[in-house]
């Protein structure tokens, strides 16, 4: 009997660099609820990235006469700066949805992904802190993604009728960028990413969910292989790992059982039941994290908080696999440096929320705009939960990442971004793992990016 | 006559007709009330009075054998007052019944109200033999069709209406009409309103008692729970101070201003806060049964919703609450009582299991059914000895001593068993956490926009809108929601030492 000689693949190892608390982190407390103090701290931040992108983009005296909105005069060339806010006949009022029916009611959770807001009569407003101006924008900009909450510059005449008649609208574009590091010369080194594992749904097909954690442990598949699961450097789960209780509960009762219900009271069974979805992240956390790295981000579903920034998992959640150095719990959204790349990104929530406001369909140009506003979460607090932070905002984007992705998506789609000042920034949409049983790996040497996936083994079709 | 011209004409001309229609009515009331007013009356003329009661009788007993005897109808009058028929049409479909009221009618200056399992075309019929059979100016109208209906007593009843040109749909989705019942009247709260026409909904559509039986019980839990809407709790009484008995008296020496009704002294109350505050005679008064000591359990809803000047802790004030068993003893199962009493239904052995007359009426609260406890009204230990040196009453002393997950007696917040089992717990408590979050920031957004405020804390008290009532109660419940997750982190953190990071659990 032939003996195969075995190859011991060690896992290549990596700097890692976690500003996720620091940036993200949220002290405990009550909620003042007010959010003017947010936009005034997003216009002061990014206002001095705006008239620099402005002054590149228009020549220098371009920015001579700023005025605030509310001084600008008819038919001189009037160049403000503000925070866009997209008024919208479709967004519905937040009441109607809410009020105490506020989980009932809301429609399923494929169709919210999808719903729109934006309409035909959009009226576009500019926003400073002296008050509000409409925008008409031209026929060449009337297909660019405007949403609510971004800083831009704007250069246009005042009409008679009041409105910024636009001929052109200056984003903060992309930050600065730290240069990539030289290649390791261990080889090529790839993180992971992937999102929506949804453990614990009765509806999710488990196999996938073990194939993956099989690959990434480097049980699965030939030398060559484990020689690429071994230069896997850590894994980023962006949101949705676990089921939301409540919903799931919910699900598997029929409409016998609301969310709401949680609020009452919860049978012991129901507790129990609950927990179950939970202890299995935990078992399927403890056996992947002991052999590579882990970042777990909340996303939606989580059992969480829900505003944004999501803080962490509790560790009482997963008692075993947090007892592990290498799960670390993290925030969402998420930052963090590996091996001096930048990688930066979401659970998915506040690019879907983005997508409510533009017509198309095209997710991937979404996101790739909100790396030029520079902002994570443009439409938090409009339409988004976030917490009303006080001083700061803590989605502005202050440095140009290098990998930038959403969590919990359609499909998946990634492009690399090449920005005017040699930035490259590498664009990922994760797909949602439950649906596209896809995991995405981004290397981390030439940010290319392979989707793996592991579909098609799927119930009777299966061989093994 | 005049009401057949209003049907067909536009709303200038109805208005007209409608005033005359009304005129005329009021000349036949006036006249029939001045000649029967024998002692104090002007133009007494007993025998004419008499004759214009003889005749309606006459008339309507008439009607009543005609329609009992008539061989075809199968009908059998169950109720008349004065001018009008109630038919029980056994067996027969509703458009049947509708068909036999118009022949009933037809005979005469009577309107024909019925009621009918079946009904609307015997009910023509009836309509249209019994205006026959009468002389001319008399008409009997074939009303409404109540399918069911309950007839509890005179001038009080209710049922699901149809009326005539729903009879031609298979499946018109009728009305509730109701009379002098608690369902329209205004001196009840909201909720007492609601739960009367809910459950009769129920037993019309259902027809089953115990789901009304189970709707109800559900109901009562809610308030004992503290889970209702304040704003359904609002009594709003029409006060006129100065005409009370105690208002006479209070110069005097004896008789506080206990005896005067419960809006009356909390407009005093209010007048006592702010002098200009004074109520205008007949204006309605909101005010809530708080549980408290019986003279001063009226209050302003005010009292009940904002904490008062300096409170160190204002997130974490503990608000009075309503009495439970005053709602739903003295006005929910009362009310319920008199209309399910009528098909041999005790709601009170619902409630107590025991009926009402075998206690003393002292002895109620004491038969009240220990209801599930709210989780989400549990305060830390901390914050119920702030309120009891911020002046609570006794019943402040009574807190419960409740699992918040299990509902096992047990002095702290978590029994040993949920305690132990932290994942389980903290997922029960971060589930709650997160839909209480999502909740609350949507009602805070909708609140700043629809008061046009972006700074601050919201400062709207519209006593009517039910938002300040959900928002006030769910940041409340959110603040005890953050606690006890900060409290069961607290306790793991002295379990196990190794934890560290347990402080963040807090958020």
């Amino acid at each position: 009997m032939a003996t195969t000689k075995r190859i011991i693949a060690e896992r290549a190892a990596s700097q890692f660099e976690d500003h996720n608390r620091d940036i993200f982190g949220v002290q405990p407390g009550e909620l003042p609820h007010q959010f003017s103090n947010l936009y005034f701290a997003r216009l002061n931040a990014l206002r001095p990235r705006v008239e620099a992108a402005a002054k590149a983009r228009w020549g220098a005296t371009a920015l001579e006469n700023v005025v605030k909105v509310l001084d600008a005069v008819p038919d001189a060339t009037t160049v403000a700066i503000g925070t866009l806010y997209r008024e919208m006949k479709g967004k519905p009022d937040i009441m109607e949805d809410s009020t105490r029916d506020v989980l009932e009611k809301r429609p399923a959770e494929s169709e919210r992904m999808f719903t729109k807001y934006c309409g035909e009569d959009d009226v576009l407003l500019l926003e400073d802190d002296s008050g509000r101006l409409a925008l008409k924008l031209p026929e060449a900009l009337a297909d660019t993604i405007f949403v609510t909450g971004m800083v831009a510059c704007v250069r246009g005449k005042l009409s008679e009728k009041g409105e910024l008649v636009v001929d052109d609208v200056c984003l903060p574009g992309l930050g600065p960028q730290r240069p990539l590091g030289p290649p390791a010369a261990s080889g090529e080194r790839f993180v992971a990413l992937v999102s929506g594992l949804h453990i614990g749904h009765r509806t999710q097909d488990m196999l996938p969910v073990q194939l993956l954690a099989e690959h990434l442990t480097g049980q699965l598949g030939c030398d060559e292989d484990h020689r690429l699961q071994s230069n896997i450097v850590r894994l980023i789960i962006a949101g949705n790992a676990s089921t939301n209780p409540a919903l799931a509960l919910a699900d598997a009762s029929g409409g016998e059982w609301q969310p709401s219900d949680a609020l009452k009271r919860m049978a012991p069974t129901d507790q129990k039941a609950l927990a179950q979805s939970v202890r299995t992240l935990d078992q399927f956390l403890t056996a992947v994290s002991s052999a590579i790295p882990v970042d777990l981000m909340p996303g939606s579903d989580d059992p969480c908080n829900f505003l944004l920034p999501q803080q962490p998992f509790h560790t009482s959640l997963l008692p075993h696999s947090s007892q592990l150095a290498t799960l670390n719990l993290c925030t969402n959204p998420y930052c963090c440096d590996v091996d001096g790349v930048r990688i930066v990104g979401s659970a998915g929530q506040p690019l879907d929320d983005m997508q409510r406001y533009v017509p198309s369909d095209d997710r991937l140009a979404t996101l790739v705009r909100s790396l030029e506003f520079q902002h994570l979460a443009p439409t938090a607090p409009d339409a988004l939960g976030c917490y009303p932070f006080e001083r700061r905002d803590p989605f502005v984007i202050n440095e140009c990442p290098h990998l930038y992705f959403a969590g919990n998506q359609p499909r998946f789609e990634s492009k690399a971004v090449i920005g005017p000042e040699g930035q490259r920034v590498r664009v990922v949409l994760v797909p949602d793992f439950a649906k596209e049983h896809t995991c995405v790996l981004v290397s981390l040497d030439t940010l290319e990016c392979t989707p793996i996936s592991f579909a098609g083994l799927a119930g009777d079709s299966m061989v093994m | 006559m005049v009401k057949r011209a209003m049907k067909q004409v536009g709303s200038a001309l109805h208005r007209t007709l409608n005033a005359r229609q009304f005129g005329l009515k009021l000349i036949a009331n006036v006249t029939y009330g001045y000649t029967s007013a024998s002692f104090s009356g002007r133009m007494p003329n007993v025998h004419l009075a008499d004759a214009i009661v003889q005749t309606g009788r006459e008339t309507l007993q008439r009607t009543i054998a005609h329609v009992n005897q008539h061989p075809s109808w199968g009908a059998r009058v169950i109720y008349g007052d004065t001018d009008s028929l109630f038919v029980l049409l056994e067996g027969q479909s509703r458009q049947q019944a509708f068909i036999t009221g118009r022949q009933i009618a037809a005979e005469a200056f009577i309107t024909g109200r019925q009621i009918a399992a079946e009904a609307f075309i015997t009910g023509r019929q009836i309509a249209a033999e019994v205006t026959a059979a009468n002389p001319h100016p008399m008409e009997l109208e074939m009303e409404k069709v109540y399918h069911p209906c309950v007839l509890c007593t005179k001038k009080r009843y209710m049922g699901y209406l149809y009326v005539g040109y729903m009879y031609e749909h298979e499946h018109a989705s009728p009305r509730l009409d109701a009379k002098g019942i608690e369902t329209i009247r205004r001196d009840g709260c909201a909720a007492e309103r609601k739960i009367v026409e809910k459950a009769l909904r129920l037993l019309f559509t259902s027809g089953d008692i115990s789901a009304v039986k189970a709707y109800v019980l559900r109901q009562c839990d809610k308030l004992q729970c503290g889970r209702a809407s304040l704003l359904d709790l609002v009594f709003a009484n029409e006060v006129r101070l100065g005409t009370y008995k105690s208002d006479r008296v209070r110069l005097g020496t004896y008789k506080s201003e206990e005896s005067a009704p419960p809006g009356a002294q909390v407009a005093r109350h209010r007048q006592q806060i702010d002098p200009n505050d004074k109520a205008q005679t007949g204006e309605r008064i909101p005010f809530i049964v708080e549980s408290a000591r019986l003279r001063d359990s009226a209050q302003r809803p005010e009292v009940l919703l904002f904490p008062p000047h300096g409170v160190p802790d204002a997130a974490r004030w503990q608000a009075p609450r309503p009495d439970a068993s005053y709602y739903i003893l003295n006005r929910i199962l009362p009310a319920l009582g008199r209309i399910f009493s009528l098909i041999g239904v005790d709601v009170f052995i619902w409630y107590t299991r025991k009926a009402p007359m075998a206690i003393p009426a002292c002895k109620y609260k004491q038969e009240m059914r220990r209801s599930r406890r709210a989780p989400l009204d549990r305060a830390l230990p901390a914050a119920v000895a702030q309120r009891a040196r911020h002046g609570a009453t006794i019943v402040g002393y009574f807190e419960s001593s409740h699992c918040i997950l299990c509902d096992k007696p047990c002095p702290a917040l978590l029994c040993a068993e949920c305690a132990d089992d932290r994942l389980t717990s903290t997922v029960a408590l971060t589930t709650r956490r997160n839909l209480l979050e999502a909740r609350v920031h949507a009602l805070v957004a909708h609140c700043l926009r629809c008061s046009a405020a972006r700074v601050g804390p919201i400062e709207c008290r519209n006593l009517d809108c039910p938002h300040l009532y959900s928002r006030l109660k769910l940041q409340r419940q959110y603040t005890t929601a953050v606690d006890h997750l900060g409290s069961l982190a607290r306790r793991a953190g002295r379990g196990d030492k190794g934890d560290e990071d347990d402080d963040e659990l807090a958020w």
